[in-house]
């Protein structure tokens, strides 16, 4: 079962790992209040169940409130095409409005299933942003993989390993390892809500 | 090395109350298999149609001597079945349960890694049945089987039967047939069938079914080239499947292109294999692999 | 991504769960978003039904993921196109086929269906009875063709031959695809 990017990230938040602040909402005028609340700036990102959202035109960075407004009533109700969703599309019904954030690296990591030995696998990647697997296509090299133990789960050292690998250093070496290994327990209640509540 | 089913193995079955376990417990001893005792936590001590049920394997396999499980444990209690046929010894366990949580699968292996004598077989898959030794662990249908001379793997359960029905037309007959299942973490593997089977007297061809989905028939593809001289025929489902739909199988999924049917096909023909265009005609690409 | 004053934030998200094993995680199947899927798969959904929805117009049900994938290819090898995969899996009951065939016949790119069973667990008569009832029920004017083979199949093929129903037998999956392929050509489209 899939779930949207809003609904990952507040599973993320429940185990401690940092998302920048935002909102989900199928109303652009909360669009813009959200956007005022976030201090101005914001990515206005449609949620439908695909990748490839950003060049099928399904994110959108605002300066203002306005624009804000004005990106989302362009995306909600859009038919959202992209690599994945075949040519038909697929109808935008929320976007998630989020503050704008100062990126100075974009990093790629995932967790996913290594059947050949029947564990997990952290697979990271300096190529953040890009489709990954169009990196692993042109250069398998570029993507890290560290399989890992699924009852005792991933280790701090594991942890240090990648994120030397991916060239992370100093106090944000620091910061990477409880994000790439982060408590196994939730450490906020399950009810953990979005700084303002939907309804 | 040969068939690990033998005329010496004793079945017990995980789940023999339950509907499915019972009739496919029954069929399998209608068939001539020696389905020794059932187990059912809570119902020991109770019988079905004459064969003993006892609250644990344990019990189960020190009254009767069991030495192989055949299992229907629901999902959500499966994994730990096949802990308690490892730990009370049973060397060979076929879990026939379908919708096992992967993440108790990834436990069940490492819990399996510490008993290296003990062979799963599956989880969601057939079973596996030979048919000169009139032994039967699984609920394939019987009576489309003969004792005969091809070794069937296949990692889908109904593809398996329509393999058999062929080489049985075809008056080739089976050896041993196994299936190990459409979950992408499994017990026994397409190389652990090959590798029997190449030391199997009773073996002289072999069929393997694969479908798309991990790279399971490609590593099998290599193991082939390198090691095996009996005739082997393929086929591979799942050619039209779309990419990112999970067709059924857990583990049948092309994801960000890869285990793709193309692939698998190349992989196999490129180690000799051949592969068969469409599953009507199985038998005879086998046929066509036996003449050389 | 890290941010300029060296913080390491989740930018974008995608998690996908096992379906198996949401029976244990109420709370994450709470985040199902039916508005995201094929409205016939939802609705098969309902009755455990594997059915996931293709471009074609030879609907298929068939007992088994891999001889369900093998039925698609068989019709394209024969000069088809599957309008779906359809695995109505072991242990399917009579209303499971019932409303699986309600399901394939409610597509309407749906020209012919081929109904492909090789019975192991799943019982060929349960099979003929539930498509009786829905073909009976639904009444169904496009051509079907059933191929029955394994556990109780005499049984099935007895239930489909007193039905009075004008489905086609086939002997065998290449019989069955030629058939049906034959039969939607000849039904005009």
């Amino acid at each position: 079962m899939k779930v949207h990017e809003y609904q990952a990230k507040e599973i993320l938040r429940r185990y401690g790992v940092p998302t920048p602040t935002g909102h989900v909402t199928d109303s652009p005028e909360e669009a813009r209040q959200i956007a005022k609340d976030l201090g101005g700036r914001a990515v206005v990102k449609a949620q439908i169940h695909a990748g490839g959202r950003g060049k099928g035109g399904g994110v959108k960075l605002a300066k203002t409130p306005d624009e804000a407004f004005e990106h989302a009533k362009a995306i909600i109700g859009m038919q959202l095409v992209t690599h994945q969703t075949g040519p038909e599309g697929r109808k935008v019904k929320k976007v998630l409005v989020e503050a704008a954030a100062d990126i100075a690296q974009e990093l790629y990591l995932g967790i996913t299933l290594d059947r050949a030995i029947g564990k997990p696998v952290l697979m990271a990647s300096k190529f953040g942003g890009m489709e990954i697997e169009e990196v692993a296509h042109k250069d398998p090299t570029a993507i890290l993989k560290e399989p890992f133990d699924a009852i005792a789960g991933l280790q701090p050292f594991q942890a240090r390993k990648v994120a030397y690998a991916l060239g992370l250093t100093g106090e944000t070496h620091k910061k990477a390892v409880p994000f790439l290994s982060p408590s196994r327990r939730p450490t906020s209640r399950r009810t953990a809500r979005w700084p303002r509540s939907t309804r | 090395m040969a068939s690990w089913l033998s005329t010496e193995t004793r079945v017990l079955v995980q789940g023999l109350t339950g509907r499915e376990g019972k009739f496919h417990a029954l069929a399998g001893r209608d068939y001539g298999t020696q389905v020794v005792a059932g187990v059912t936590p809570g119902k020991g001590g109770t019988d079905v149609e004459g064969i003993p049920v006892f609250n644990t394997v344990h019990e189960a396999v020190e009254k009767t001597g069991a030495n192989a499980s055949l299992l229907f444990v629901p999902p959500p209690a499966a994994a730990d079945g096949i802990m308690e046929a490892a730990d009370a010894g049973v060397a060979l366990v076929i879990a026939i349960t379908e919708g096992i949580p992967v993440n108790d699968m990834i436990r069940v292996k490492a819990f399996l890694a510490d008993r290296p004598n003990v062979r799963l077989v599956g989880p969601n898959c057939p079973g596996v049945i030979r048919p000169s030794a009139k032994v039967k662990l699984g609920i394939m249908p019987a009576r489309i089987h003969r004792p005969g001379k091809v070794g069937i793997v296949s990692r889908s359960g109904t593809l398996t039967y329509e393999a058999v029905g062929q080489t049985t037309a075809l008056g080739l007959g089976q050896s041993t047939c196994i299936g190990i299942g459409g979950d992408p973490v499994n017990g026994t593997n397409f190389i652990d069938c090959l590798e029997m089977f190449k030391d199997d007297p009773e073996t002289e061809a072999i069929i393997m079914i694969g479908e798309i989905g991990g790279s399971a028939e490609e590593e099998a593809a290599a193991w082939i080239q390198a090691n095996l001289k009996k005739p082997v025929a393929s086929f591979i489902a799942g050619r039209t499947a779309p990419p990112g739909r999970r067709m059924g199988h857990a583990g049948a999924i092309i994801s960000g292109g890869k285990g793709t049917a193309t692939e698998k096909v190349a992989a196999l023909r490129a180690a000799g294999v051949l592969v068969a265009d469409s599953p009507a005609l199985i038998g005879e690409t086998l046929l066509k692999a036996i003449k050389g | 991504m890290i941010t300029g004053s060296g913080d390491v934030v989740a930018l974008d998200a995608k998690m996908n769960f096992d379906d198996n094993a949401l029976f244990r995680h109420l709370d994450i199947k709470e985040y199902r978003d039916l508005d995201e899927e094929d409205p016939l798969e939802v609705e098969a959904s309902k009755f455990n039904l594997n059915y996931i929805k293709l471009d074609g117009n030879v609907g298929c049900m068939v007992n088994g993921a891999g001889l369900a994938m093998s039925t698609m290819d068989i019709i394209q090898y024969a000069g088809g196109s599957p309008a779906n995969f359809l695995d109505v899996g072991g242990g399917a009951n009579e209303e499971q086929v019932r409303n699986a065939m309600r399901i394939i016949l409610s597509d309407p790119n749906v020209k012919g269906v081929l109904i492909n069973i090789f019975g192991g667990i799943m019982r060929c008569d349960i099979i003929a009875s539930g498509v009786v009832k829905a073909v009976k029920e639904i009444g169904c004017t496009i051509p079907v063709v059933v191929r029955l083979e394994g556990t109780n199949v005499e049984e099935g093929k007895t239930i489909l031959r007193d039905s009075g129903l004008a489905v086609i037998p086939a002997d065998g999956m290449k019989d069955a695809a030629e058939k049906i392929i034959a039969a939607v050509a000849k039904g005009g489209n």
